[in-house]
C-alpha cells in the first residue's frame, strides 16, 4: 500500500474512531478497556491492516481520554474510569463558578499531553527496539523470557500499590490457575474470550446482580438528574486557557508518564502526580484547577506511552496499558496465520512509515477532537445524555463479547467468559486493580509452572 | 416524565430499565449471532471462503452496531438533564 493511500484511509479511519469515541467517552460508566479493546480485537481478528488499526486505536485514546472530562467538567460525572480522580477538582471549580474554565484547561491539556507523548515516547520506542530482543531470550534462574520478569515485577509493583494490597497478591497465582485450567479446558491457548471476560467483567456483574433477589440495594425510583452548568462562547486559541505553569507542568508530567507507563498504571499516575501537583498549592481553587489540567494530559500520555513502547520497541506486553487495552496489538490471531499484528506491522511497513502514519493519526486526532470539544462540548454532553440509552450501550458491547468468546471457544467459551468475569469483578469491586488481572492472564502459563 | 412501570436500577452512576436492558441485550445479542452465522453463505455466495473467519468477525460486530443503533431508536434514556 503506498503512503498516499494508507495516509487517506488512516484520515477516515481517525475521523470515525474521534466521532465515535467522543460520544462513547462522555456516557457515564464507560470503562476505557470494555469499549475501546473489543473494537479493535475484533478489527484485527477480522485481518484488517495492523497500522489502520493503529491509527483507529490513537483515535479512540485521544478522543475518549479528551471527552470523558467533559462531563466531569460541566456535570460532576465522570465518563469514563480514568476520569473519576478529576470529579473533586471539577466539584471545587464548581463551587468557585469555574466550570466552564475547568472545562477548556482539560480539553487543553490533553492535547498537550497527547503531542509530548508522542514526541517523546514515538523516536524513544525505535531507540529501545535493541532491548525488545534481549527481552524475549530467555534468561535467570527460572530461565524465562527477560520480559516475563518485567510483567511478573509490574504485577507484584502495582499489587502493594493498590488499595486491597493482600487481596491483590493473593489473586495472582488463584486466577492464573483459573486461566490455565480454562485454557486445559478448551484443549486450546484461548486468550479473546478470557481477555475480553476481564474488560467486560464489573459491567457483566452488575448486570446480573440485576437477576438477583437481592438487588434491591441497586433499585431507583426515578431517573438519574443531571445538572448541567452555563457555558458562554470559548475561544478556540490553546493560549488562552492554561497559564504557563499548568502548560510547563502538563508537558513535563506528560513525558514522564508516557515512558512511566510502560510498566506502571496510568490510573496510579493520574492519581499520583495529580494529587502531588493539588498538595503542592496552598489555594484551593488554583491547585484543583492545575490537577485537574495536568491529570488530563497523563491520561493522554500513559495511554499513548504505555501502547507505543511496548508495541514498538519492546514487541511484547510489559505494563498494565499493554497487557489491557493494547493487548490486541500482541495477541496471536488467525488472521494473521498465527502471528501477531506487531509481527506483521514491523514486517510489513518500514520505520518512517509507522512514524509517519501514527504521528499523522495521533495529531490529527487530537487537533479535531480539540475543535470538536471546544466549540460543542455542551450541545454534544446534553445530546449524549438525552438520545443515548444506557441499554444499548451496555447491551452492544456485551453482545460484541459474546460472540467473540463464542467465536473463541464456542459455547463453553461464553460460560468460560461468564466465569472470568464474575470473578475479575469480584477482585476489581474490592480494590484489586484490572491491570494486576490482564498482567496474570499475560503470564499465567509461566506463573502456573512455578507450582507444579 | 421520570417515571416508568419497569423495575429501574442504577449501575455505574446510570439508571436502567430492566425490560429496556432484556430488549437491547435480545437486539443487538441476536443481530450480532445472525450475522456471524450468516458468514459462512455470505462468503459462499461471493465466492472468498478464505475470508470466512475474518468476515464472521466483521459482520457479527456490524450487527452488533446496527442493534445499537436500533435500540438507541426505541429506548429512552433513563436521564432527566437540567441547565442551570
Amino acid at each position: 500500500m503506498d503512503i498516499v493511500s494508507l495516509l487517506i484511509q488512516a484520515t477516515f479511519l481517525t475521523a470515525f474512531s474521534v466521532l465515535l469515541y467522543i460520544i462513547i467517552g462522555m456516557i457515564p460508566g464507560t470503562d476505557e478497556t470494555a469499549t475501546i479493546a473489543p473494537i479493535t480485537l475484533a478489527f484485527l481478528a477480522a485481518g484488517f491492516d495492523p497500522l489502520l488499526v493503529l491509527a483507529w486505536f490513537m483515535g479512540t485514546i485521544v478522543a475518549f481520554k479528551a471527552a470523558d472530562a467533559v462531563p466531569t467538567a460541566l456535570a460532576a460525572i465522570p465518563g469514563g474510569v480514568m476520569a473519576v480522580p478529576q470529579v473533586p477538582d471539577a466539584l471545587v471549580a464548581r463551587k468557585y463558578g469555574y466550570s466552564e474554565i475547568i472545562l477548556r484547561k482539560g480539553i487543553t491539556a490533553s492535547v498537550i499531553g497527547t503531542v509530548v507523548a508522542i514526541a517523546i515516547t514515538l523516536p524513544l520506542s525505535f531507540y529501545l527496539t535493541p532491548l525488545g530482543e534481549l527481552l524475549k531470550n530467555p534468561a535467570g534462574p527460572l530461565d524465562w523470557p527477560g520480559w516475563v520478569y518485567l510483567i511478573v515485577a509490574g504485577i507484584l509493583l502495582l499489587a502493594v500499590m493498590s488499595k486491597a494490597k493482600v487481596l491483590a497478591l493473593l489473586a495472582i497465582f488463584p486466577f492464573a490457575m483459573l486461566v490455565q485450567g480454562l485454557r486445559g479446558l478448551y484443549g486450546q491457548s484461548a486468550f479473546i474470550s478470557i481477555f475480553l471476560a476481564i474488560t467486560i467483567g464489573p459491567i457483566l456483574y452488575e448486570l446480573l446482580t440485576l437477576i438477583s433477589p437481592n438487588n434491591h440495594h441497586l433499585k431507583r425510583q426515578d431517573y438519574a438528574r443531571i445538572k448541567l452548568v452555563k457555558t458562554g462562547k470559548i475561544s478556540l486559541n490553546p493560549l488562552h486557557h492554561l497559564t504557563k505553569v499548568e502548560v510547563m507542568l502538563s508537558s513535563l508530567l506528560a513525558g514522564l508518564s508516557g515512558i512511566l507507563a510502560t510498566f506502571m498504571s496510568p490510573v496510579g499516575l493520574t492519581v499520583l502526580f495529580g494529587d502531588l501537583v493539588k498538595e503542592s498549592q496552598k489555594d484551593e481553587l488554583k491547585g484543583s484547577l492545575m490537577a485537574y489540567a495536568v491529570r488530563d494530559a497523563i491520561k493522554n500520555a500513559t495511554y499513548i506511552g504505555g501502547t507505543l513502547i511496548p508495541l514498538i520497541a519492546l514487541g511484547v506486553p510489559t505494563g498494565p496499558m499493554s497487557a489491557g487495552p493494547a493487548h490486541p496489538f500482541f495477541a496471536e490471531l488467525a488472521a494473521f496465520g498465527g502471528l501477531t499484528p506487531r509481527d506483521v506491522l514491523l514486517q510489513r511497513y518500514s520505520t518512517s512509515t509507522i512514524i509517519l502514519v501514527t504521528v499523522y493519526a495521533t495529531l490529527f486526532a487530537a487537533v479535531l477532537a480539540y475543535l470538536i470539544l471546544i466549540k460543542y462540548s455542551k450541545q454534544l454532553t446534553r445530546f449524549v445524555f438525552k438520545k443515548v440509552p444506557a441499554e444499548a450501550l451496555y447491551a452492544t458491547f456485551l453482545a460484541i463479547v459474546l460472540v467473540l468468546a463464542y467465536n473463541d471457544a464456542g459455547i463453553a467459551g461464553i460460560f468460560g467468559s461468564i466465569l472470568v468475569g464474575l470473578i475479575s469483578a469480584t477482585f476489581v469491586r474490592n480494590g484489586v486493580s484490572i491491570g494486576i488481572l490482564f498482567m496474570v492472564l499475560v503470564a499465567a502459563p509461566y506463573l502456573v509452572g512455578l507450582l507444579f | 416524565m421520570g417515571k416508568t412501570s419497569q423495575n429501574l436500577y442504577e449501575i455505574f452512576g446510570e439508571v436502567i430499565a430492566e425490560h429496556d436492558f432484556l430488549k437491547a441485550f435480545l437486539i443487538t445479542g441476536g443481530l450480532a449471532f445472525l450475522m456471524y452465522f450468516s458468514a459462512p453463505k455470505i462468503v459462499s455466495m461471493l465466492g472468498r471462503e478464505d475470508l470466512l473467519n475474518a468476515l464472521r468477525v466483521t459482520l457479527s460486530a456490524l450487527g452488533a452496531f446496527f442493534g445499537f443503533i436500533v435500540s438507541t431508536a426505541i429506548i429512552e434514556p433513563k436521564r432527566i438533564v437540567e441547565e442551570e
